[in-house]
């Protein structure tokens, strides 16, 4: 079904709508099409002008987004997990380099080929690779299959060349990462034996450390050793700021896009007008999807603004209605969605550009149709609609998530008989005196027991009540990803207090013998761990905004729009997840960093 | 003259593999403040061990030491880390220092980790450059570790040891990695600084650097099995009074 596309259901689905309960009403409308010839299918859909599903259609529209937002998000994270990882690999394979010059540099001078030194190494990461790989592969086929179920039940996925698939992809994965250790291991080619005799450092010997002075400044020495060490070695703490950066990035868009999709704002890009509450009537299909429907609608509307205003609240009722119209524009013809505000005039919605529809002549249409139709403003199409045909110019595009996208807005009245509605949505609500939050919450609790019978609910529950328990499954990956996110960035840290720890033990025990006290040295170390850290969660909140509009907005415009305003939970996003992240790491790196008791003075005569 | 150090029936165990090293056996002996104590001995005697006990950078295994009036062995570890940092100056035969830090920065740092030295970071700064230009090594104040002789590095941690006006350094093998010329210059140095008045107790295998010091210990086996106090202005003399000494002792 191009332009309303997606609508060819999964087995699993249909049983899931058949147990949904609030749907049951309408299963009859739901025709379970057994078949694998889906091309044909579509083209059968297409032609037909009757229409074969009618359940809901917004709530699977709006379910497929969803999908689609976790898909995304679930991409992004994965894609930041791989940079990651290929950032620590190729930092842990250049500092066993370098712990190990010596070995090295004995082995040249001993006559052994570089080649041959390499290949040594790639045979350990090797190894290492395919343990990691059978491992993988082995745990892939548990938590894969409920990984997929939990993402998507709709998104139907072959399963049943998985073993071979699998093994495949391991098999490639380990060849990347053997091929990406060759090209890491290029070092050794520049020890030369004469670093293996030298008693110095390593090859670093002669370069310039220290890049600013403790002298008379007030600082405390640990601090400005700490800042010093950053200094003075860059890029291993970039490296580690970078990899941090990511994590701490990752976690502010899905944060972004969760608060985004709960908010009243969504209302917007759903292509509907704003409002301040709504009211779920229930067995609002039946009663309004019939041929006097309109009268029906337009009288429960202007009841419902009279007990308002009765209370002493002037507000609008409105109700958007969904048919199926084909659009067509010279030979293009094109089977859309067409809406219409009921007791809403076109001029409230969100349009990109052009001004509204001001008469039954013209229409607005989503950016997605009109690049379909290869049509622009001012331009005049054909919209027939199951009451009949009108040519209409086009005065706006807008952006939309609903149906993917694919919809066209008319003039109100301009249509069709409500029998033929392909769904429609519930009573909008909004206030003429720009009331709080707190007293709409004041309000809606008065209106729900003005109507005991039907739902009440502020903007923000509306959308999630729409988009199906988008809050709670966002939260869900929210909550999924800041675990993950922490994991990542501990095993990190860690391994590089751990690798700090190896290669100061000469200067911890020096420090120790001098009388630096336990404390004071453990602080050295977490400091700068901590300071990396600081700097990232900075730097991911002065660049969340790009990025936000990168990844976030890459995500919304699969989904049909175009420029979003995040919705940003200001609090959680830059203050405490941050603060959590923030706090476990650098507990862990304190943790590890305990070692350092273990240390003893006198080691420092036999430290190399 | 007062006693700085006292040090009585001193042990000190090491256990590896389950096997026991007992490599300080009631070791017993006192340094007088202003002294310049010698430890001499074969390789693998205990002298290094000797001195970090009594210096509180390894714990004993049993006996009394008496630092300042201090029973070191009742010190909590904070308290014997402020200890070596305000009340004793160390120098080590591996010339370490931080590696990004610069050399006045390497001197200054126990000063200014220090709580009980009172002087303000300009003076601390001041107080390292004064050492510095008295130990004849200023003008290599900002370069980095890596960009200095092993005799200017060595002198750099006399100054560090120096910083925060100890009462006693404890030196081991200072001049180990030197070539003579730098150990002359060094040992000058320290015993300037023991003629000021700072008690110096060190550990080598030299005996021109041993014939500078006031008093010798000959430790075999973890035991001190034999004392020296050397007289006279003449290092000839000295030296040549020493050696015979050693020769008794088994040298
Ligand atoms: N940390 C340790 N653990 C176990 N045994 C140790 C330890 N440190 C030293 N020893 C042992 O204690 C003994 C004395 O060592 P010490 O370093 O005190 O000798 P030394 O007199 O300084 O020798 P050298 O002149 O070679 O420096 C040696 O037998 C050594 O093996
Ligand atoms: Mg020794």
């Amino acid at each position: 079904m191009m332009g309303n596309a997606r609508f060819l259901i999964s087995e699993n689905d249909y049983k899931a709508f058949e147990k949904a309960e609030p749907l049951e009403p309408y299963l009859f409308y739901l025709s379970f099409i057994d078949t694998d010839d889906i091309p044909t299918l579509e083209k059968a859909l297409n032609d037909c002008d009757a229409i074969a599903f009618s359940l809901d259609r917004s709530t699977l529209q709006f379910t497929y987004i969803l999908e689609m937002v976790i898909a995304g998000i679930l991409l992004v994270v994965s894609i930041a997990l791989i940079i990651i990882a290929v950032v620590i690999l190729r930092f842990t394979i250049s500092f066993t380099l370098s712990e190990e010059y010596r070995q090295i540099g004995i082995m040249k001078a001993i006559g052994i080929p570089n080649r041959k030194i390499r290949s040594l190494y790639l045979v350990k990461y090797l190894a290492i690779s395919v343990l990691g790989a059978i491992i993988g592969l082995t745990l892939s086929f548990p938590f894969g299959s409920t990984l997929l179920k939990m993402v998507s039940q709709n998104i139907v996925m072959e399963n049943s060349n998985s073993l071979l698939l699998g093994v495949l992809c391991a098999a490639a994965v380990v060849c990347t990462i053997v091929l990406f250790c060759y090209l890491s291991t290029r070092k050794v080619k520049k020890f030369t034996p004469v670093d293996a005799v030298r008693s110095g450092t390593t090859g670093e010997r002669y370069k310039k450390k220290g890049v600013i002075k403790l002298g008379k400044k007030p600082v405390r020495p640990v601090f400005f050793m700490a800042v010093n060490d950053i200094l003075s070695s860059p890029k291993r703490f970039l490296i580690m700021l970078f990899t941090f950066f990511v994590g701490i990035s990752m976690l502010m868009v899905g944060l972004n896009i969760s608060s985004t999709m709960t908010s009243g704002k969504m209302l917007g890009w759903i292509n509907m007008a704003q409002c301040d509450a709504a009211l779920v009537e229930s067995g609002s299909i039946e009663k309004y999807m019939v041929a006097d429907g309109r009268e029906k609608l337009n009288q429960k509307i202007s009841e419902i603004e009279s007990d308002l205003s009765e209370k002493g609240w002037e507000a609008d009722c409105f109700v958007e209605v969904i048919t199926t119209v084909i659009v067509t524009k010279g030979d293009t013809k094109l089977k859309t969605n067409g809406v219409e505000g009921i007791n809403m005039t076109p001029d409230e919605y969100m349009y990109l550009e052009g001004t509204a529809p001001q008469n039954k002549n013209e229409i607005a249409m989503s950016y997605i149709v009109a690049d379909k139709l290869g049509a622009q403003i001012g331009d005049t199409v054909t919209v027939k609609t199951p009451d009949g045909e009108t040519e209409c110019m086009i005065t706006a595009v807008y952006q939309t998530m609903m149906s993917l996208g694919n919809n066209i807005r008319m003039y109100p009245g301009q249509t069709y008989s409500f029998q033929n509605l392909v769904g429609l949505n519930d009573l909008q609500i909004r206030f003429n005196d720009d009331p709080s939050t707190g007293e709409i919450e004041k309000r809606i609790e008065a209106i729900k027991e003005m109507y005991p019978d039907d739902k009440v609910m502020n903007a923000g529950d509306y959308v999630d009540y729409c988009v199906g328990g988008v809050g709670g499954m966002m939260d869900g990956v929210t909550g999924l990803l800041l675990p993950v996110i922490i994991l990542i960035d501990i095993l990190v840290a860690v391994l590089m207090e751990k690798s700090f720890l190896t290669k100061e033990r000469g200067e911890i025990a020096m420090l120790k013998a001098i009388g630096f006290k336990n404390r004071s040295i453990i602080l050295w170390q977490i400091l700068r761990i901590a300071i990396v850290m600081i700097a990232a969660v900075l730097f991911s909140v002065a660049l969340a905004d790009p990025i936000g509009k990168l990844t976030t907005g890459g995500i919304f415009q699969m989904m049909g729009a175009k420029n979003i305003i995040f919705d940003m939970d200001v609090l959680k996003t830059f203050v405490i997840y941050p603060a959590v992240i923030l706090a476990a790491t650098v507990f862990s790196v304190f943790l590890t960093a305990l070692l350092i008791r273990k240390v003893n003075s006198n080691e420092i005569n036999s430290v190399e | 003259m007062a006693i700085i150090l006292e040090v009585t029936d001193l042990c000190k165990t090491y256990i590896t593999n389950k096997r026991q090293n007992n490599v300080l056996r009631n070791v017993n002996f006192s340094v007088d403040e202003g002294e310049m104590v010698a430890v001499m001995g074969p390789s693998g005697s205990g002298k290094s061990t000797l001195l970090y006990t009594v210096s509180g950078m390894d714990r004993m295994t049993a006996g009394k030491v008496l630092f300042n009036g201090k029973d070191i062995s009742k010190l909590k570890p904070n308290e014997l880390a402020a200890l070596r940092l305000d009340e004793m100056g160390f120098i080590f035969q591996q010339m370490y220092m931080l590696k990004n830090l610069s050399v006045l920065d390497n001197i200054i740092l126990p000063a200014r980790q220090s709580k009980a030295n009172t002087l303000s970071a300009k003076e601390k700064l001041e107080r390292g450059k004064e050492l510095m230009r008295r130990l004849g090594i200023i003008e290599i104040a900002d370069n980095d570790i890596n960009e200095v002789s092993g005799g200017q590095l060595q002198r750099a941690c006399i100054c560090r040891s120096m910083i925060n006006a100890p009462k006693m350094i404890f030196a081991d093998e200072p001049t180990g990695a030197l070539n003579r010329q730098s150990s002359n210059e060094v040992m000058e140095e320290l015993c300037k600084i023991n003629a000021d008045g700072t008690t110096i107790m060190l550990v080598t295998h030299d005996a021109k650097v041993a014939a500078k010091c006031s008093r010798v210990l000959y430790i075999v086996d973890g035991n001190i099995q034999g004392e020296y106090n050397l007289s006279g202005k003449d290092e000839r003399t000295r030296e040549r009074a020493l050696n015979n000494w050693l020769m008794e002792q088994g040298w």
